[in-house]
């Protein structure tokens, strides 16, 4: 994929249901990942190099660990220019 | 005589002398039994490939390493191995797991679970199915070592985590920096099944991973013998398990790839198994490991030195009383072995495959499975040598008694899950 | 029935019962200061720090490209001491072992004692497939061997004879820590007489690339304990410990170096990656040490930590240590990793040799790069970075890492111990 593609907010809620081992539906955008949908650290890790592979954006080490949730995902994914669809 | 001894019953043997015997390990009884090996669904079917006759080779399987310059080869080899994690162990993060954590895990737990089920005396084969909810169904699983002491798990693995560190090392050439799977990496060592046994099923005692060649699946029991024995472990998950890829077929040959086990009939496998072990109670029926002796043998002449521990070297001219299970690569050393034991001499790795550092474990568990299944006293000598001279001999017996207390000929059914076996007419033990 | 099973009672050693007597009689290392046990515990007490630039890989676009790795001298040093080998952790571990057996006085090619090995190690040979990581598809090398683990021992057995067990453990970065703990129950059972007790580990583009990826590198320095910790830094090396019963030490003519009073193991049953949040198991192996021994938390003069630098592990590690360690004084902590890197497999040995020379030095080292101590530290006593010159009469140094095992060892002073 190149860079800045366009990618749909339900795909990346499948690609965490994927690594979190949940349902799509529980991924919403306020659902603490650590809290709510009781991953680890390193399978957070592996969502953000996941989309980091796909997206061709690189968060950095702040951004990386500052994600709480799908939301916030969403918002750094915004802030570096990648147009999130629906 | 003595081979008509042996069709009815094998007698305990002598344990071999030579040198000291590991003292300070704890005897321990066999409390149960997982196994993921291909072609074997039950204990009974184990015994059947070691009595009977060689079985036909495995099927042609295909063998990849996407990303790096090794090209696609078609090997025989035995396996895959479905799984089937039990009830007990299964639920959510599975799915990132490794095959040989999952076969491992799947192993343990159905040993655990035997264990937990309690004693399920057994005379044979002519068993009825225990309803599996008295094993997985009833209240939460047992949590072993909740009174007696933590559970420790040790298990043997040459193969355990290597396709995951090759990956990474493909993901490395191929990626930006960065961009590895973060999954992989701590995957990538060989500690991968026994940290999946520990944190799937709760158990807190000693984890210890031993690797090499087939001597550390002897090891991991006198280990656990030890641990035992010092307070350090009430019981212990013991295990050891393989799987075959692209990478273990390329990392483990020389330069040529050329036999793979095939002039010998020792083809890689995948598989597992797994013993539930506790400490001896005095005069109790039932399976038990005997004394372990380890010790690193002259390689310029194993043949003598692997003859005179197997006889018993500090009693020569009293020959062995019973069967010999040995695991190596060297099919002459068994060959030779097999010359003037006036036992059967069963190969490992030519009755299941080559399973690297889990062949010493699966050979006991072979030795537990013959026990089971033979009228008790029974005995037999388990040896793992290694070219380096690296070597163990252990000793595995069932107690005098008319049944077996350990539930040994439970096991794991075709279709997944657990089922237990035993006897409907059972005395209490 | 064999006769050697008529009592099985009298196998087995009551826990808490007398056991024998196991020293250390002798130390090998190979790490970032160089060859020997002497550079190593003057790197350490100069207050050396070892991590820098890596050389021997291309890290150029790693975001962190630092390890402490053994220097170059130091390797092309080992062509004097040890066969040729594809495999440098190899070389390592045979060289650390000849060193620990000289200074122990016990002949390295003998059959007339039972000698066992007991070798502690992460990834054994698998490093030998870094070497085809370049850009684009992954170059394997010819020759195989990283699916041999054993091949690991192939230079050790070359210079020296084996006559008792060959152990090879894997456990995680506990590794050395279960080496020292098997040989001691060997030398106490009786199996073997001396106990070749290892841990070893070589740098690996692997490792780096795992840690890259967990983004659990720090870009400067390990700060172990410190608020600002930024991560952990990959070592390499070996070191060995030479272990016997003492009368037999003492019967050559010789001084015990230390003693090993207790080792003890657990498992967090966890977390692959994350050590348990009230670090269940580092608690367990501290107390169970301590039981062992007799002895109780104001006893232990040094506590050699795990102390990775990692953000998560070491405020688990302090907070743990402080309820495991509840004594008149708070526990006196420091890490080497600060110094040293993270050295794996090798870690828990190197950290034993050092605990050694602590004890009989008299000497407990700093936290050498330590600014500004993590809260979570209220409970302990973290050792300034110049050390401290006091008395060492034991050392607890523990062991943790992926996968949830935990391996912990006490080291005390022999009483008849050297100078």
């Amino acid at each position: 994929m190149t860079h800045r593609d366009a990618v749909s907010a339900a795909a990346l809620r499948n690609l965490a249901a994927e690594i979190f081992e949940v349902r799509p539906n529980e991924i919403t955008d306020g659902a603490a990942f650590y809290e709510d949908l009781g991953i680890d650290s390193v399978q957070k890790v592996e969502f953000v190099v996941r989309i980091e592979r796909q997206l061709g954006v690189r968060l950095t080490d702040e951004e990386a660990a500052g994600l709480r949730d799908f939301g916030d995902t969403l918002a750094v994914l915004r802030n570096r220019g990648v147009s999130v669809g629906p | 005589m003595r081979r008509a001894d042996h069709r009815r019953a094998s007698r305990p043997a002598r344990h071999p002398r030579t040198g000291a015997a590991t003292p300070g390990g704890a005897p321990l009884a066999v409390a149960g039994l997982g196994l993921r090996l291909p072609g074997v669904t039950r204990v009974g079917d184990l015994v059947r490939r070691l009595g009977g006759p060689p079985a036909p080779p495995p099927a042609v399987r295909r063998f990849a390493a996407p990303g790096s310059d090794l090209d696609p080869v078609e090997r025989l080899a035995w396996g895959p191995v479905e799984p089937r994690v039990p009830e007990t162990a299964a639920g959510r993060g599975l799915r990132a797991l490794p095959y040989e954590s999952l076969l491992a895990l799947a192993a343990a737990a159905s040993a655990r679970d035997m264990a937990a089920a309690g004693p399920a005396p057994v005379t044979g084969e002519t068993t009825a199915p225990v309803d599996p909810a008295t094993v997985v169904g009833a209240g939460p699983p047992a949590r072993p070592g909740s009174d007696d002491g933590p559970v420790a798990v040790l298990w043997a693995s040459s193969t355990a985590g290597l396709s995951e560190y090759a990956t990474v090392c493909v993901e490395a050439a191929t990626l930006d920096p960065g961009l590895c799977s973060p999954l992989l990496g701590p995957a990538s060592a060989f500690n991968g099944p026994a940290a999946t046994v520990s944190i799937r099923l709760g158990l807190d005692g000693p984890n210890e991973t031993l690797t090499g060649g087939p001597t550390a699946g002897l090891s991991a029991l006198a280990e656990a013998g030890r641990l035992v024995a010092e307070g350090s472990a009430g019981r212990a998950l013991v295990g050891g398990s393989a799987t075959v890829s692209r990478w273990s077929l390329a990392g483990a040959a020389g330069d040529t790839e050329a036999g793979a086990g095939g002039e010998t009939g020792a083809w890689a496998a995948d598989g597992a198994g797994c013993l539930a072990l506790r400490p001896c109670r005095d005069g109790e029926p039932g399976v038990r490991l005997g004394r372990v002796l380890r010790l690193g043998l002259d390689p310029a002449d194993l043949v003598t030195q692997c003859r005179d521990l197997v006889r018993g070297g500090s009693a020569p001219g009293t020959p062995p009383d019973g069967p010999l299970v040995v695991s190596t690569g060297d099919a002459d050393l068994v060959d030779a072995l097999a010359k003037d034991h006036a036992w059967p001499v069963w190969h490992l790795e030519r009755v299941l495959g080559d399973f690297g550092a889990a062949g010493g474990l699966l050979a006991a568990i072979c030795a537990v499975a013959h026990c089971v299944h033979t009228p008790p006293p029974a005995s037999l000598l388990v040896l793992a040598v290694e070219p380096s001279g690296n070597a163990a001999i252990m000793e595995v017996l069932s107690w005098e008694a008319s049944t077996l207390s350990s539930g040994c000929s439970a096991d794991t059914s075709p279709s997944g899950g657990v089922s237990a076996r035993r006897t409907s007419t059972t005395t209490a033990s | 029935m064999s006769p050697l099973d008529r009592d099985p009672t009298t196998l087995v050693r009551p826990p808490g019962g007398s056991r024998p007597d196991v020293v250390v009689s002798g130390t090998g290392a190979v790490s970032a200061a160089g060859l020997g046990t002497a550079a190593l515990w003057r790197a350490v007490t100069e207050r050396r720090v070892l991590t820098g630039p890596v050389t021997r890989f291309d890290l150029s676009g790693y975001p962190a490209r630092r390890g402490a790795e053994v220097p170059p001298d130091a390797v092309a040093g080992l062509d004097a001491l040890v066969p040729a080998h594809r495999c440098l952790a190899a070389r390592y571990l045979a060289a650390a072992a000849l060193e620990a057996l000289r200074d122990a006085g016990v002949p390295a090619r003998s059959r007339r004692h039972r000698l066992g090995v007991f070798v502690g190690t992460v990834m054994a040979t698998r490093p030998l497939l870094d070497r085809g990581i370049g850009a684009g598809r992954l170059a394997v090398p010819a020759g195989g061997g990283w699916a041999r683990p054993d091949d690991l021992l192939a230079p050790l057995r070359a210079v020296l004879t084996v006559t008792g067990p060959a152990v090879l453990l894997a456990p995680g970065c506990a590794a050395g820590n279960s080496a020292i703990a098997a040989g001691s129950r060997a030398v106490a059972a009786g199996e073997v007489d001396v106990a070749v007790c290892a841990g070893v580990s070589e740098l690996s583009l692997e490792i780096l690339a795992m840690f890259t990826s967990l983004r659990a590198l720090a870009d400067d320095t390990v700060r172990p304990f410190d608020v600002d910790r930024r991560g952990t830094i990959p070592g390499e090396g070996a070191a060995v410990l030479v272990l016997e019963p003492g009368e037999r030490v003492r019967a050559r003519g010789r001084r015990p170096l230390a003693r090993v009073l207790a080792c003890a193991a657990a498992a967090d049953a966890h977390n692959p990656t994350r050590p348990h949040p009230d670090g269940a198991g580092l608690v367990a192996t501290v107390r169970g040490c301590l039981d062992r021994a007799g002895l109780t938390a104001d006893d232990v003069d040094w506590v050699s930590a795990h102390g990775t630098g990692t953000p998560a592990s070491d405020g688990i590690e302090a907070r743990a240590l402080a309820r495991a360690l509840p004594g008149r004084r708070r526990p006196v902590v420091s890490s080497v990793k600060g110094q040293l890197g993270h050295p794996e497999g090798a870690a828990a040995a190197l950290e034993a040799v050092l605990a050694v020379r602590a004890l009989t030095e008299d000497f407990v080292p700093g936290n050498v790069t330590l600014r500004k101590p993590d809260p979570a530290c209220d409970g302990i006593d973290l050792v300034e970075p110049a050390g401290r010159r006091t008395p060492v009469r034991t050392v607890l140094s523990p062991a943790f890492g992926f996968g949830g095992g935990v391996s912990t060892v006490l080291l005390g002073r022999c009483d008849d111990a050297a100078s």
